[in-house]
């Protein structure tokens, strides 16, 4: 009676965890690399070439630190000083968002074809990236870089999700047709 | 209605399937839609012809189903896993043992529950003991390939997600049916009717063909290396060719 009772509740679960990866629909076939790395050098995304992120945000050094009376001094040093960084950081990543979405914005401009459903996929990652990111600068502000330790790699992920939907678009036209997309793109610029 | 509208989902899948020559990328698939299409065939045959005897055929056939759904889940795994993945090595021996130790535990609830002796239909609790397995089977893929960043393409994604859905709705079903008897008219129409919108994702899935990146890869490697051993061969050729003119 029981296993029965325990097979419609796992049967119904399982239905549901089958219906959401459904609704989130089948992964997008990732764009051409070389798109990617164009893009990069393109918009010159500071934040994203940044390796060391999640370091950052990583507590174990400082925690190693602050376990020692006599190191307490030097922990607080290094706090404040990756305060610091990490601030610096997640301002070049908003940086980067607000670069990836115009030069998203340029593209399709200038002719690049892109579909409105597209269009709106875009638009929800950047505002998505621009909350996460306001977030947890506040969070990095009030209560150290230590706090929010995971937010690093989500941030760095929102990220690079928009890098991606500029390349796929970029992809799209002949790789000869880059140089003078890139040209363009200084001159919106300058 | 729903027989007639998963009839034209059938046949279409199966066109699908044979065009283009899909069919021979996904043969485990493809032979379990064939066993469905013979299947619905001879017993809608059976229902016209000998309908006393419909109902036992209908039950013997549905068995045979259920035990051939494993086919889906080995096509999902090969293709997430192909042959010359590293992959493939680490997982294929856990994934055995795992399959072999669920099902030996619920084939033995299966005839284990206490609840068997007031409604006796084997194909019930094997339709609840082995949709549990298999949805979980598929669910341990989609989990593992997601896990190492596998991109799966949407032809696996579609088989893969439509049959996990398919079969916890028919775990969950058919284990409620054997607790609350009197809900089996309800289990009649929702039983084909997920089966039909399990056949129409299926359709959707394989309607473009997007096989897994890696598949893809290996088919763009194919030729490739076709062309090195011939251009190889061809080399050997000429040479015998020389020395044979020019000792």
């Amino acid at each position: 009676m029981i296993q029965i009772l325990l097979l419609v509740f796992i049967g119904i679960a399982l239905f549901f965890v089958f219906l959401k990866i459904a609704v989130q629909g089948p992964p997008a076939s990732a764009p051409d690399s070389s798109a990617v790395l164009a893009v990069r050098q393109m918009v010159q995304l500071e934040g994203l070439s940044f390796a060391g992120g999640q370091r950052l945000l990583d507590p174990a050094e400082f925690r190693m630190l602050n376990s020692t009376a006599e190191l307490r001094e030097v922990a607080a040093l290094y706090r404040k000083e990756r305060q610091v960084l990490a601030l610096l950081w997640i301002s070049l990543l908003q940086e980067d968002v607000n670069g990836l979405w115009r030069f998203r914005r340029f593209l399709v401009r200038n002719g690049v074809p892109a579909t409105l459903r597209e269009e709106v996929q875009i638009l929800s990652a950047a505002i998505r990236a621009v909350l996460f990111l306001t977030f947890l600068r506040a969070i990095v502000r009030t209560m150290g870089p230590f706090a929010f330790s995971g937010g690093a790699q989500d941030a760095r992920l929102l990220v690079e999700k928009m890098s991606y939907a500029s390349a796929s678009v970029l992809g799209r036209l002949p790789r000869n047709g880059w140089p003078e997309i890139e040209r363009n793109w200084q001159k919106s610029l300058a | 209605m729903i027989i007639y509208f998963g009839a034209a989902l059938e046949a279409l899948l199966v066109w699908r399937l044979l065009k283009g020559g899909m069919w021979r990328v996904y043969p485990s698939f493809f032979f379990f839609v064939l066993y469905i299409v013979a299947q619905n065939a001879a017993l809608f045959a059976i229902f016209r012809l000998a309908p006393s005897s419909y109902a036992t055929w209908y039950w013997r056939t549905g068995i045979v189903h259920v035990c051939l759904r494993f086919l889906v889940i080995w096509e999902v795994f090969r293709q997430t896993f192909p042959e010359p993945s590293p992959l493939r090595r680490l997982v294929s021996r856990q994934f055995t043992l795992a399959t072999l130790a669920v099902v030996t535990v619920l084939t033995g609830m299966l005839w284990a529950v206490q609840t068997y002796g007031k409604f006796h239909s084997v194909y019930l609790a094997m339709e609840r003991s082995f949709g549990f397995v298999q949805a979980v089977l598929i669910l341990a893929i989609l989990i593992v390939a997601r896990y190492y960043h596998l991109r799966i393409g949407r032809n696996i994604w579609g088989i893969a997600v439509a049959f996990g859905m398919y079969s916890s709705l028919s775990t969950a079903v058919s284990a409620f049916i054997d607790l609350m008897h009197s809900y089996f008219p309800y289990w009649q129409l929702l039983a084909p009717l997920s089966f039909v919108a399990m056949l129409g994702m299926w359709t959707w899935a394989v309607w473009v063909y997007a096989p897994n990146e890696t598949a893809a890869a290996d088919e763009m490697l194919d030729p490739a290396n076709d062309l090195r051993r011939w251009t190889e061969d061809w080399g050997r050729t000429v040479s015998t060719v020389r020395k044979v003119m020019h000792p």
